[in-house]
Order: C-alpha cells, then sequence, then structure tokens
C-alpha cells in the first residue's frame, strides 16, 4: 500500500513515546513520522514545513517552565488553520478547558490509553478532512507557484488593495472572511464545471 | 643611567568611598555601635553620646560622642585616622596595659560610621602626656558637592579626586593631663526622633555587659536634652522582669568551682559546684519565658524581643554578637540553641523563649577566640565546651519543665482515676445503705436522690476523662499530620498521568506484537517491546506501591539522627557497591541535626540520589567521585550531594524531578527515582533544587534545604 | 449615425491601464463600424459631472450608446473608485435614450434599474463586484469588452449578453487547470452580468439619420 503523503508530528514531553509502537506502526501508512519532546523545536519545524501536508499529535501536559498543549495549540493557529491537530492527553479531560481547545480547533481528542488501531485511525480521519478542504486545495495550489510568482501583485480587490498570492495564501490560512471567500469561490468555480461536464467527481 | 620607566598611580574617586561606606556601615544604630567600640578598644572608661538640636535636624543639630580613652597623637590621625582601610585585622588583638581588652571595633571603619551619622565632622584628641589638644576638620559635604559637579560636568575643568581634598588641623594648648578624643557631628543626616534615640538606647544597652565589672569599668551615657528620658541616662541592661524562671551560676576563681544546674529527684533546679570546665571558668545569667511570660514581657517592652543568650567579654558584647541586626531572624544561632529543635519539637525551649547573658573575660578564658569573620568564634575544643556547657544547663532548664508537666498529667490522671475511685465506693456505700434503710420512705427517697447525683458526676468525670484522652491523641495526630503528603488533588493527577500513560503504553506495546508477529521487518521490535512491557509494569507497580504507601499517614516516625543515618548509608550499606564501581565517596557533616521522620523514607531519598549518580557516573573515565556535605545555615540544614558524573541540561533542571521525566531510559531509568526524593524532600517541609556543581568540569550537585521550625 | 460615449477612469491607481486597454479595444471596435461617432471622456472630464452632463445633454433628444469602464458600486459610477459622475438621484435621467454598458461593480443593482425607469433603453451591467486578476489582463479585457464587440456586430442585446458569457466561459475553460482562482474571478464576473430594458434592440435601433432634426 502507498503511503499516505502527509507527515506525522508528535509533540510530547515524554522521550519515551518517540519507540511508541504507534509511531512505528504509522511510519508505516504516512510519509514521515517526527518526534519532539521540546515544543519550541516542534513549532519551528512546522512553520518551516507548512508547504507539507502535516498533521500534528499534541499532548497536553508540559512542565511548568514550558508552554502549555492549549499554548503551543494558539501558536500554531496563529500561522495557520488547515493543520489538523489532534490533542492527546493523559490527565483526566473534566479539568481541562475545553472552550480553549475548540476556539482553536482542536480537531480531535485522543487519550493516552488509546490503542495503535485508535490513534491511527484519528489520523486517517484527519487526512482525510485535509483533502476535502477546500482550502487546503487552494493552498496547495497556490504553493505550488514559484516563491518570486507568490509575491507578486496577483489580483485585486473591490476597494483597491492590491494582493500576491502570498497575501492570498496567508488569508486561506488562518481564514479570515476574505480567505473564506476564496475558497468559496473556488467551490463555485468546481460547481460550475461539473455542472458543464468539464469535470467529474472520479477525477 | 637607567631609563625612569613610565609609572600611573591609582587615584581614588569621591563616588567611591560612599559606596565602600554604604557597604559596611547599613545603618545609623550601626555607626554609633562603631564609634563606641572605638572607644572600648582605646580604654576609654567612659563614653558620652549626645544628640544635640536633633529634631528636626537643621544646621544647629549636633551628634557628639566623647571618650576619656588614651586619645590619638598627630601621627595616630595621619597614619591611622586618616587612612581609608577597610581591613578587619589588626596589628595587636588587645589594647594597650593595663586593659588589655580584646579589640572589638573593626579597623578603618570610624570614618564612615561618622559619614553615616553626619556630613561634617570636628575631631578634638589629647593624649595624656601631651600639652596641646589636635583639631582636626573633614567637611563629606564639599565632598558630596564634588561629586555632584564631576557628575554635572564630565571631565571638563579640574577633575578632583578624593584623595586631593585638603583638611584643615591644628593645635590648641591645653596643660591638663586629660586624655580623650572627642567627635563632633555636625550637618547631621537625620532627624533623631525620640524613637530613633530610644532605639539607639536599646541597642546601646545590649552592647554593654549587664554583669558590673569592676576592674575596668565600661559606661556609657547617653543624652539628649530634647528629651525629658534622656537627660544623662546610663545605659544598662534592662531589668528582666516577667519571667518565668531566673537561673544565675556563677564560680569561684579561689578554688577553680564552677556552678552548674542540676536536677532533685522530685525534679526541681538546684546549683552543684564542679571543677573547672575545659572552656574556663564561665558566669551565666539565665532567663525563661512561658507563653504566658512571653505575652506579660510583651505588653511591658512593646518593641522588645526575647532573643536568646548573648555572651560578654570584660564589659562588652563579643564580636559575634555585636553586630547589630535588624531583624531578629538573621541573628544567628551560634549556640546551636535552635538547632536541637528538630527532635521533641514540643519539649525543647527554642533562643525566642531565652534571654540571658554569659560572662567571660579574656583571662579566664582565654582560648575563646574571635573569628576572623567576626561572625563566629573559632572552632576549637574551648568553643565546643561553652556551647555545650550552655545546652547542657538548657538542658537541665527542659527537663525540669517537662517533669513538671509529666507531673500535672499524672496527677490529672491520678486525680481522674481517684475520682472514678471514689465515686465507684460511693455508689456502693449507698447500695449497701439502701439495703439497710429497708422501707423507710424519707431515707430511701434522699438516697435515690443521692445515687442519682452520683451517677449524674460518675458519668460527667467519665466524659471529662474521656474528652481529656481524646485531646491528648488529638494533639499527637496533629503532630503526625505534620508529616502530611500531597494535596488530594495531586495524588490524584499523579495517578491518573502514571496509569494512563503506563497503561497506555503497555496496550499499545502488546497490540503491535499480537498484530504484526511474525513479519521478520519488525524482528527488532518485538523484543523490545517484550522488555518494555515487563519494565512498564515493573515501573507501574513500583509507582503504585509508592503512591499508597504515600497516602497512609500513620507511618512509624521516630528520632532519626542525620549524621549516622548517612554515614551509615555511606560507609556500610553501599561501601562494596562503591568499591565495585570505583567511584570515590567524601562526607562532611560536622553539624548534627537530629529530625522527627519515618526512617526508612529518609534513608530513600538518599537511596535514589545514589542510584542517579550511579547511572551519571558510569561512562566517566578516571575518577569517579560522590561527596556528601552538610551545613547549618541560619534556620536551614542544608546538604550538598554531588557527583561528578554527566551533569545534568540547563534545560533539564527543573524538569528532572518530574514524574516520570528521564534521560537515562537506556539505563532502565523509569523517572521515579528524583520525583521520589523530591516528595519525600517537601514532605519534611524543605526543597530540593540543582545547584551549581561543585566539581568541575562536569558533574551534579543537589541541594537540599531542611527546616528546623515546622 | 451612431453617437457613442465612451468613459474610462485610466488614471485610476490600479486599474487605470486596465480601462485604458479596454477603452481603446472598445473604440476601435465601433470606429471599424463605420458611422459610429466617439466621444471620448476620460479620468479629467469625469472630475464632476459638468462635462458628461453638458456631453450628453447635447445629443439630446437622440439615442446614443454609453459605455464606460470605470469603478462603480450600486447606485454610481465612480471616479477614483469613489466620486460619483453618474449616480442615482443626481443625474442618472441623463442616460434616458441610452443604451447602455457598464463594466463596474454592482452598477447592474440600483442604477442599471434606475436608467431604464427614467428612460433608458436598455443597460447592460453587473449586479455584484467585478475582479480583474493582474495577471492576464487581457483575458478579463477581451471577457469585459466582449458585449460591445458581438453588438457591433449587429447582435441584439440580449445575443450581445449570451456571447459575453460564452467567451467567459471560454477562458475559464482555458485556464481553469493552471490558474483556479483566476477561473473562479471569471465564473464570478460572468454569473453577474445582467440585463435591464429592451434586450431586443440592436445597433440600428440607434442610428439617427442626417435630417432628423
Amino acid at each position: 500500500m502507498k503511503k499516505l503523503d502527509t507527515t506525522i508530528v508528535v509533540i510530547d514531553d515524554d522521550i519515551n513515546f518517540k519507540r511508541d509502537p504507534f509511531i512505528v506502526e504509522a511510519r508505516e501508512f504516512f510519509k514521515d513520522v517526527r518526534f519532539f519532546d521540546i515544543p519550541q523545536d516542534a513549532i519551528k519545524y512546522i512553520s518551516e514545513n507548512l508547504e507539507k501536508r502535516l498533521i500534528v499529535i499534541l499532548d497536553l501536559l508540559f512542565p511548568s517552565n514550558e508552554p502549555t498543549g492549549n499554548e503551543i495549540l494558539k501558536t500554531i493557529r496563529e500561522s495557520t488553520f488547515l493543520i489538523p491537530v489532534i490533542i492527546w492527553s493523559g490527565v483526566d479531560e473534566a479539568k481541562w478547558s475545553f472552550p480553549d481547545l475548540i476556539n482553536n480547533n482542536a480537531f480531535a481528542y485522543l487519550k493516552k490509553g488509546a490503542s495503535s488501531a485508535e490513534i491511527i485511525a484519528k489520523l486517517f480521519e484527519a487526512n482525510t478532512s485535509i483533502n476535502n478542504d477546500i482550502s487546503s486545495a487552494l493552498e496547495s495550489w497556490i504553493e505550488a507557484n514559484s516563491e518570486k510568482d507568490r509575491e507578486a501583485p496577483y489580483m485585486l480587490t473591490v476597494d483597491g488593495r492590491t494582493l500576491s498570492l502570498n497575501d492570498i495564501l496567508n488569508e486561506v490560512r488562518m481564514q479570515t472572511p476574505e480567505g473564506i471567500e476564496f475558497s468559496k469561490k473556488l467551490t463555485t468555480l468546481t460547481i460550475d464545471l461539473l455542472a458543464r461536464n468539464k469535470e467529474s467527481l472520479n477525477g | 643611567m637607567p631609563e625612569q620607566p613610565n609609572i600611573l598611580k591609582f587615584k581614588f574617586d569621591v563616588s567611591a568611598y560612599r559606596l565602600i561606606g554604604r557597604e559596611l556601615i547599613t545603618d545609623r544604630i550601626t555607626a554609633l555601635f562603631e564609634l563606641v567600640k572605638n572607644s572600648y578598644d582605646a580604654n576609654a572608661e567612659n563614653v558620652l553620646v549626645q544628640f544635640e538640636n536633633i529634631n528636626p535636624n537643621t544646621s544647629q543639630s549636633k551628634i557628639i560622642i566623647k571618650d576619656d580613652g588614651l586619645g590619638m597623637s598627630f601621627e595616630d590621625v595621619r597614619d591611622k585616622w586618616m587612612v581609608i582601610g577597610t581591613s578587619s585585622k589588626r596589628k595587636s588583638r588587645l589594647s594597650p596595659e593595663p586593659y588589655n581588652r580584646k579589640v572589638v571595633g573593626k579597623k578603618g571603619i570610624g570614618r564612615f560610621a561618622v559619614d553615616k551619622l553626619g556630613a561634617k565632622l570636628l575631631l578634638k584628641t589629647k593624649q595624656k602626656k601631651s600639652d596641646k589638644t589636635l583639631f582636626l576638620e573633614t567637611d563629606w559635604s564639599f565632598y558630596e558637592n564634588m561629586e555632584t559637579q564631576q557628575l554635572k560636568f564630565d571631565f571638563s575643568g579640574k577633575h578632583k579626586y578624593f584623595t586631593d581634598m585638603e583638611n584643615k588641623y591644628w593645635f590648641e594648648d591645653t596643660n591638663n593631663d586629660s586624655s580623650g578624643t572627642t567627635l563632633e557631628i555636625s550637618m547631621v543626616n537625620d532627624t533623631w526622633t525620640e524613637n530613633d534615640v530610644t532605639r539607639a538606647y536599646k541597642e546601646l544597652s545590649k552592647l554593654v555587659s549587664p554583669v558590673h565589672y569592676s576592674e575596668f569599668p565600661f559606661r556609657v551615657k547617653l543624652n539628649a536634652h530634647e528629651y525629658e528620658k534622656y537627660h544623662d541616662k546610663i545605659v544598662t541592661s534592662i531589668a528582666i522582669e516577667h519571667a518565668t524562671l531566673k537561673v544565675e551560676l556563677s564560680f569561684d576563681e579561689e578554688n577553680a568551682a564552677q556552678e552548674i544546674l542540676t536536677l532533685t529527684p522530685d525534679g526541681d533546679l538546684t546549683k552543684t559546684s564542679v571543677p573547672t570546665r575545659p572552656c574556663g571558668l564561665v558566669g551565666m545569667t539565665l532567663f525563661y519565658f512561658d507563653q504566658k511570660a512571653k505575652n506579660a514581657y510583651r505588653n511591658a517592652y512593646s518593641d522588645e524581643q526575647i532573643d536568646g543568650i548573648r555572651i560578654y567579654r570584660d564589659g562588652l558584647v563579643t564580636t559575634p554578637f555585636a553586630e547589630y541586626a535588624s531583624h531578629q531572624d538573621e541573628q544567628k544561632d551560634l549556640l546551636g540553641i535552635d538547632k536541637r529543635r528538630w527532635s521533641g519539637f514540643f519539649d525543647k525551649i527554642s533562643s525566642r523563649d531565652l534571654l540571658g547573658w554569659v560572662d567571660i573575660s579574656d583571662k579566664r578564658n582565654p582560648n575563646i577566640i574571635d573569628a576572623t569573620n567576626r561572625q563566629d568564634f573559632v572552632d576549637n575544643e574551648s568553643w565546643r565546651e561553652l556551647k555545650s556547657f550552655i545546652i547542657e544547663q538548657i538542658s537541665q532548664i527542659e527537663k525540669s519543665l517537662k517533669r513538671k508537666k509529666d507531673d500535672k498529667l499524672k496527677n490529672h490522671q491520678s486525680s481522674f482515676k481517684d475520682a472514678q475511685m471514689d465515686i465507684t465506693d460511693l455508689r456502693r456505700n449507698l447500695t449497701k445503705a439502701k439495703e439497710l434503710v429497708g422501707e423507710a420512705p424519707d431515707a430511701a427517697k434522699i438516697i435515690d436522690d443521692l445515687e442519682k447525683q452520683v451517677i449524674k458526676t460518675q458519668v460527667s468525670v467519665k466524659k471529662s476523662y474521656k474528652d481529656y484522652q481524646d485531646l491528648a491523641d488529638e494533639k499527637k495526630r496533629q503532630e503526625n499530620l505534620f508529616f502530611s503528603i500531597v494535596s488530594l488533588q495531586t495524588y490524584a493527577g499523579m495517578l491518573s498521568h502514571i496509569t494512563r500513560t503506563s497503561l497506555g503504553r503497555i496496550k499499545r506495546q502488546a497490540e503491535f506484537i499480537h498484530k504484526w508477529i511474525p513479519d521478520p521487518k519488525f524482528n527488532d521490535f518485538y523484543k523490545e517491546y517484550g522488555h518494555g512491557i515487563f519494565n512498564e509494569m515493573n515501573q507501574l507497580d513500583k509507582a503504585i506501591n509508592f503512591l499508597l504507601k504515600y497516602a497512609k499517614d500513620d507511618e512509624l516516625v521516630e528520632d532519626v539522627d542525620v549524621k549516622p543515618v548517612i554515614e551509615n548509608i555511606f560507609n556500610g550499606i553501599y561501601s562494596s557497591e562503591f568499591f565495585r564501581r570505583g567511584i570515590k565517596t567524601e562526607i562532611i557533616i560536622n553539624s548534627d541535626l537530629i529530625i522527627t521522620y519515618n526512617r526508612k523514607s529518609f534513608e530513600d531519598i538518599f537511596d535514589n540520589l545514589i542510584s542517579n549518580s550511579f547511572k551519571a557516573l558510569e561512562k566517566v573515565d578516571g575518577d569517579k567521585k560522590i561527596k556528601i556535605s552538610a551545613i547549618v545555615e541560619q534556620d536551614k540544614f542544608i546538604i550538598y550531594f554531588s557527583d561528578n558524573g554527566c551533569g545534568v541540561r540547563e534545560e533539564d533542571k527543573t524538569r528532572i524531578f518530574d514524574v516520570f521525566f528521564t534521560r537515562t531510559a537506556e539505563q532502565g531509568g523509569a523517572g521515579l527515582g528524583l520525583f521520589i526524593v523530591k516528595s519525600r524532600i517537601e514532605a519534611l517541609n524543605g526543597s530540593i533544587e540543582v545547584a551549581d556543581n561543585e566539581f568541575k568540569p562536569f558533574g551534579a550537585t543537589f541541594k537540599i534545604e531542611l527546616p528546623f521550625k515546622r | 449615425m451612431v453617437n457613442a460615449i465612451l468613459v474610462r477612469d485610466n488614471a485610476d491607481v490600479a486599474l487605470g491601464d486596465f480601462f485604458e486597454n479596454c477603452h481603446n479595444q472598445t473604440k476601435a471596435i465601433v470606429e471599424s463600424v463605420g458611422d459610429v461617432s466617439v466621444d471620448e471622456m476620460e479620468s479629467t472630464h469625469i472630475d464632476t459631472d459638468i462635462v458628461i452632463n453638458m456631453k450628453i445633454n447635447s445629443l439630446h433628444p437622440y439615442p446614443f450608446l454609453f459605455i464606460s469602464y470605470t469603478h462603480g458600486n450600486e447606485t454610481a459610477l465612480l471616479k477614483d473608485g469613489r466620486m460619483p459622475f453618474i449616480a442615482v438621484g443626481q443625474n442618472h435621467q441623463l442616460l434616458k435614450n441610452a443604451c447602455v454598458y457598464c463594466y463596474a461593480c454592482k452598477a447592474g443593482k440600483e442604477l442599471g434599474r434606475a436608467i431604464i425607469h427614467a428612460g433608458g433603453k436598455c443597460f447592460v451591467g453587473y449586479n455584484d463586484s467585478v475582479e480583474v486578476h493582474l495577471r492576464q489582463p487581457e483575458i478579463f479585457a477581451e471577457c469585459a469588452t466582449h458585449f460591445i464587440r458581438s453588438f457591433s456586430a449587429n447582435n441584439n442585446v440580449i445575443q450581445s449578453a449570451q456571447e459575453m458569457k460564452a467567451k467567459y466561459t471560454e477562458h475559464i475553460d482555458n485556464i481553469y487547470k493552471t490558474n483556479a482562482l483566476s477561473a473562479a474571478s471569471l465564473v464570478k464576473n460572468r454569473d453577474a452580468i445582467v440585463i435591464h430594458g429592451d434586450n431586443g434592440l440592436s445597433l440600428n435601433d440607434f442610428r439617427t439619420t442626417p435630417n432628423s432634426f
């Protein structure tokens, strides 16, 4: 079976997880699995690899002098909303502020006691959601352009602002109203093409 | 001819002296102390401290310190007074004949003391043999202006240094054989309110020995005409009233006899004469205050504190006790009174329960020597003996008090018992009486009523006794509760984390093997996970055991003598293991400490630290070392545990104590050891942290602090 | 004789060049018809509505063509994106008797309707924002000018509008694989096209005879 072109990023302060069975298994299904026990390193990696398809598994509880899981999630979300983040925790869920997790768009929640099968299944779910998300598609399409092209003025907005592809990319990642608008337009295009049989769903 | 070498000389900047001054003399009272000490060192018998026009402070304000000591010659002024030095060493340790006082003042501090009080000084001094009085005028305010100017104008113009300043001096004829030095300080820095003067008076009174020293007396007088209380007031010790107990021990020099405290068979205190102790003959006066007495004392002397015992030598307080400490807590427990309170918390006297003084002299006790750092005494046999002697007397008082308490308790108990017996007897008698009385209705009724009353009383007595016992038990339980551990919430959190993490891992490892075997691709993993499950189970077992033990609060608690326990661990239990691994150990524990704890739990701490060191030392070539040392610092007992292994990474310094954190997974580390250590230490209200490593370049040092008071 | 008024805001900072391009294409198209008299107006003329009022008034009461490439909103055509030079309630009735094509955002919504109500013959415009992608402005320009291209070839209003839509679609199909965003914008533009008034009129209906004074 061909491996999915997605990189899994695992962030957990317990270095024993590096050899955990679920990571070994995940490597069978996904292109790459990276483990970070220091949150800053993980955030650096993510920000330098936004072009890759990424899914993050994030522990909630870190030692007192590190940022909390919630804070790490927030930091990731400062760059993009398009990476699914699965919260993985051994702490009693009732204690944690779920609104924070929801507002920061956690994709799912897994308990530390989960089996490898459960974890991998969740990863597949997350991967599919990236597939289905037109914003991700748009992101990919923009990223396919060269850096120089992405910086050049690309289009004008109604109020006369000039946007480059990078600007659009940012709006899409941050899911601003403008960003969402782009995704909507794409959807409309897709529907138009499908309606005129220019494209089919099995393509 | 050889060429003249080019040389440069250091110059001394105006601001530099202020910096030094601020370091050495931190407040006004210390300044006064130093000046009075200087007078003492100059063999003065009388010192007058006078405040003029000091509230509010104006250009007319003056502080005058006048003594009748030896005075200074011109050379003395030029070569000593005018030389800035901060060394505390002196050429001679004794003042000139015939006084032979052990010098107490710090050398070179006088100027700074004066500066702390005021900006302008007129020094007048005369020696006995001279027929002239020497006057010297220094004006710091001039220097201050210099300083401000230099700040404003940078390097332009003439840059004057402190050492360039000119101070006038002159002579005046004085044809008599008086001697002494007067310091007349004006341009006073602060207003001295009545409270300030009172504070100065109180502190000076501690300086001066309460024991009347006849041969070469030292008297201090305080004059502040603005305040009624301070008209030529002689500084003496405050009268000690309200004490629960007063003890006075003296000595007989002719017969080389020393008085000490002993207990009578009834537990009362009495004095006995014994031969001179190795520390020399010593006089001692002690006042003990129980809670009630403390309250009374505090009400009478609102500002005063009951702050332990001081040692006076030849009329003046000895230097380790002479530093004015604004905070009671900073007073060091030089005699080790509080240190002993680790065991028998409730039965030992602390330095807050005692006031008193010990009187020594250079002649009788020549080997009690002030340490050069002025904070302690030289650790020799004499000093240790003196401390022993003092503690011994205090112990006797404690024993006596305890005896009385126990007796009272027994009395209570026995009187309860007696009461019960009496009542039982009474009831029996009443029953008999009832039989005798027969049918006589009136008599029967009376006896009936009596009986009812007695029963009621019997019930109350029983109940009181039970309440009393419950109270005693409750006290015991409260003592045990001091060993309370982790809060319930944290406990639950720990449990959750430990079990879920561990169980999750075990589950996944088993799942992996089950799913993939016998696919040869993962052969290495089958082995790894197989071991992993086994180890994880073990760790889980250990962790749960630890948590369970921790949750119980009725562990056996006893007096644990720290020094021998540690020595036993190092020299006994682990000695062969150290030998096998080629580890050299060093134990430096000079003080001793007795704690009330569970012995096994205390040993656990060191078991884990040693185990940790083993792992760290595994890869070290060359000498492997483990060192444990302990010191007493103020109200803490501090243990340093060091090894010269691979050390602790900077970013890990706090994480290493977290449960399940480990960097030694390959060596079988599970991340529990240091967590256990920290939990146990915190149960003693202590703390542990990673300190700068003693062994360079690599190593780790753990600093453990155990407090005395809980 | 067909009178045509061509307006473009060629000084617009962002789209000036694009409008100028559309204008040039349009001018070439109408001039090739032969009997079209073109009156051009550019940014300097539409600072206020004075000039335009004058120009249009001079054509009354005869029918004429009005073609503009400017910014706009629901109720007005704007210079610089903010100054209305044809606006509802201001001077929209000027376009009575005209065949109007406005390549401007949203003008199709209110302005278009109002013009017909005031006597305009027909109106073709957009009822939503129109977007221009600076990477392939020629495509957008070609689509924008296609109504006139078709109308000048004697197709009537509705036919011309259809052809313009078809032109949009043609380009969409050409570029969506390589440039989805541009294609998406073309879709948006195309789907915003509206017609008001009599959509059966053609160029002939706007010819005046030399001696109809």
